[in-house]
């Protein structure tokens, strides 16, 4: 954790988008243990057990979603700086707010649109169309959940950004 | 509007967004659904969430987060240093064998690590002050590590080629074989350079405060220093023999390597429970950074073929009746200029599903493509104005201007496209093992 918009009332965003970040790779170990259970499975018995595959797969889609607010916390994504860098460093970070405004709006849309496929999942008890057919719900879930959060740290971010702003002008 | 100054339009778009600084992910997922509402309807927009989670749900994609915490877990231990030790006992004895052993330190490391940055960090750490106290010229050692680092996409395995393997449906243990035999031939070719650029520069007398080899080491020196990081290769050496036998799928493989390195990384290291709190937010960070990337790339694919851009530009490509190698050098130029500014990730799922129906109408393999492509982003890693490797090195050597890392890096360029000449004119270099393969 950075703590870079801990002093703007958003300390609490930082703490959760670590805390699913570990909860993440926790579900990550969980899906190499079911990767591997079901390889020697199914070389000493010879057939292949339908839930283990399909299970490691959806921790790894809900993984994904909920390592998204870490991703924006500790500046992960893969973005090219090179004209922030060229930037002096006040425009720079207006640069910075202007971005994460439109990160903020593809997350939100992302949420919203995701929202609505859980929603329609949930109502209709749909179902994945393997053999074990768990709900598909829950995965969907993931993504306005984990995007949710990522969008919350993005506002701390937003707040922070506007923070070190408002003080250079004060300085 | 003509679909074709459509794509033009969306490509100018992509690219201004994407040099603002907007991440990738969310650039790519920006412009799709804003063309997707402009020229196709709101209702088009219903698909967005659909293609997205379509685009992450499947099994080979499990390899990429497996991958990545291999890559974590052993990154962040002291594996990179032994290993880098190790080659100095092994290679430090010839002439200029200090830059030789940074180069295949670079390799053997990013066999586990998969990361081109990650390698050049962790051997140039080590590695670029050892050079230069022995006189090895600044610019040299910043060149061969950040040249030595960019074999972390080529040697297998590799995410980059996780994702060009997902991108475009090719076999991911198909590319890994394809990667070795390329990746032999440019750390040789490297390594001669090296031998070649340290004559009468490089002082071999003066021992280190490493207690590094002047002579040749004895054998006993050598196996211990390579003790520790033995597990390391044979673990990776194991991977690839599964792939390549069929015993094992590349999801698979990364399983049992990333619980295998755990395992090793306890045993030998003994890293106390914050390192492996940082080890699993790292690789969630990265994985989860990837996986975003892979679900935008999905849509902005998605968007290209329902405005019937792909379609239009195959159709393009096709009406303009070009030899084969005329297109490829087209190609090739195209990414050797878009490699400059954009990461391979990008790269790969922004211009792959363009590219790729031409690709299979002008009848080029695509295994070999992949490896020629992870070459030509390797130059894109070590040129202006966003080669990563050059900062990297900045970071960790500042007080070697950019312009002597540049300069260190031309040879090796150079070398880099002189191997994508050679793999053009005998594309078995390439393709010849992976045809080997059990169920190939």
């Amino acid at each position: 954790m950075n703590g870079r918009a801990s002093g703007c009332g958003f300390a609490g965003f930082a703490r959760v988008a670590s805390f699913t970040a570990l909860w993440a790779a926790c579900a990550m170990i969980l899906t190499v243990i079911l990767v591997l259970n079901h390889m020697i499975i199914v070389r000493l018995l010879g057939e292949p057990i339908v839930w283990h595959l399909e299970l490691a797969i959806y921790l790894t889609i809900g993984a994904f979603f909920l390592g998204t607010p870490y991703a924006v916390l500790s500046r992960g994504d893969v973005a090219i700086d090179l004209l922030s860098a060229l930037l002096p460093a006040r425009k720079g970070q207006w640069l910075r707010v202007a971005v994460l405004l439109v990160m903020l709006a593809t997350a939100a849309y992302l949420v919203w649109s995701g929202l609505g496929r859980t929603l329609e999942a949930m109502h209709s008890n749909l179902r994945s169309t393997s053999l074990w057919g768990p709900l598909l719900w829950p995965v969907y879930a993931s993504m306005p959940l984990g995007l949710a959060l990522a969008c919350l740290q993005m506002l701390a971010e937003i707040s922070d950004a506007i923070s070190r702003l408002g003080g250079e002008d004060r300085q | 509007m003509s679909e074709l100054e459509l794509g033009v339009l969306i490509l100018g778009a992509t690219t201004l967004v994407l040099l603002v600084g907007v991440p990738i992910s969310y650039g790519l997922a920006a412009i799709s659904i804003v063309f997707l509402l402009i020229f196709a309807g709101p209702a088009s927009l219903v698909a967005v969430p659909r293609v997205m989670f379509e685009e992450v749900n499947g099994f080979a994609l499990l390899a990429l987060p497996m991958f990545v915490l291999l890559g974590s877990v052993v990154g962040a231990s002291r594996a990179s240093s032994d290993l880098n030790d190790a080659a100095q006992r092994w290679l430090g004895w010839i002439p200029g064998g200090l830059v030789v052993a940074n180069i295949a330190a670079c390799a053997l490391f990013s066999a586990i690590c998969g990361s081109s940055p990650a390698t050049a960090a962790a051997i140039g750490r080590s590695g670029i002050p050892e050079m230069r106290a022995r006189g090895v010229p600044p610019w040299l050692a910043a060149g061969s590590i950040c040249a030595g680092g960019t074999l972390g996409i080529l040697i297998p395995p590799s995410v980059t080629m996780i994702i060009y393997g997902i991108s475009t449906g090719t076999s991911i243990g198909k590319l890994f074989v394809a990667g070795i035999v390329p990746g032999l031939i440019i750390v040789v070719a490297f390594s001669a350079y090296a031998i070649y650029a340290s004559r009468g520069r490089v002082d071999d007398a003066t021992p280190l405060a490493t207690d590094f080899p002047v002579a040749p080491a004895h054998a006993s020196t050598r196996a211990a220093a390579s003790l520790r990081v033995l597990p390391f290769l044979m673990l990776i050496a194991m991977v690839l023999v599964a792939l390549y036998g069929g015993i094992a799928t590349p999801s698979e493989g990364a399983a049992v390597a990333a619980l295998l390195a755990v395992v090793l990384v306890l045993v030998i290291y003994r890293p106390g429970l914050a390192l492996w709190r940082d080890v699993g937010r790292e690789a969630m960070r990265d994985s989860a950074m990837l996986l975003l990337i892979i679900a935008a790339s999905g849509l902005f694919a998605y968007t290209l073929s329902l405005l019937y851009v792909t379609q239009s530009f195959g159709e393009m490509m096709s009406a303009a009746g070009l030899h084969r190698w005329v297109f490829m050098g087209l190609v090739m130029v195209f990414l050797l200029i878009a490699g400059c500014f954009l990461p391979p990730v990008a790269l790969i799922l922004v211009v792959m599903p363009l590219i790729q129906p031409s690709l299979e109408t002008y009848n080029f393999d695509l295994v070999w493509f992949g490896v020629v492509m992870t070459i030509l982003m390797e130059i894109g890693l070590i040129t202006p104005p966003v080669g990563v490797n050059l900062f990297v090195i900045q970071g960790i050597a500042p007080d070697i201007p950019l312009r002597q890392i540049l300069l260190g890096s031309v040879p090796f360029v150079i070398l880099l496209v002189l191997a994508i000449v050679l793999f053009s004119l005998v594309p078995g270099l390439i393709t010849w093992f992976p045809g080997l393969m059990v169920g190939g």
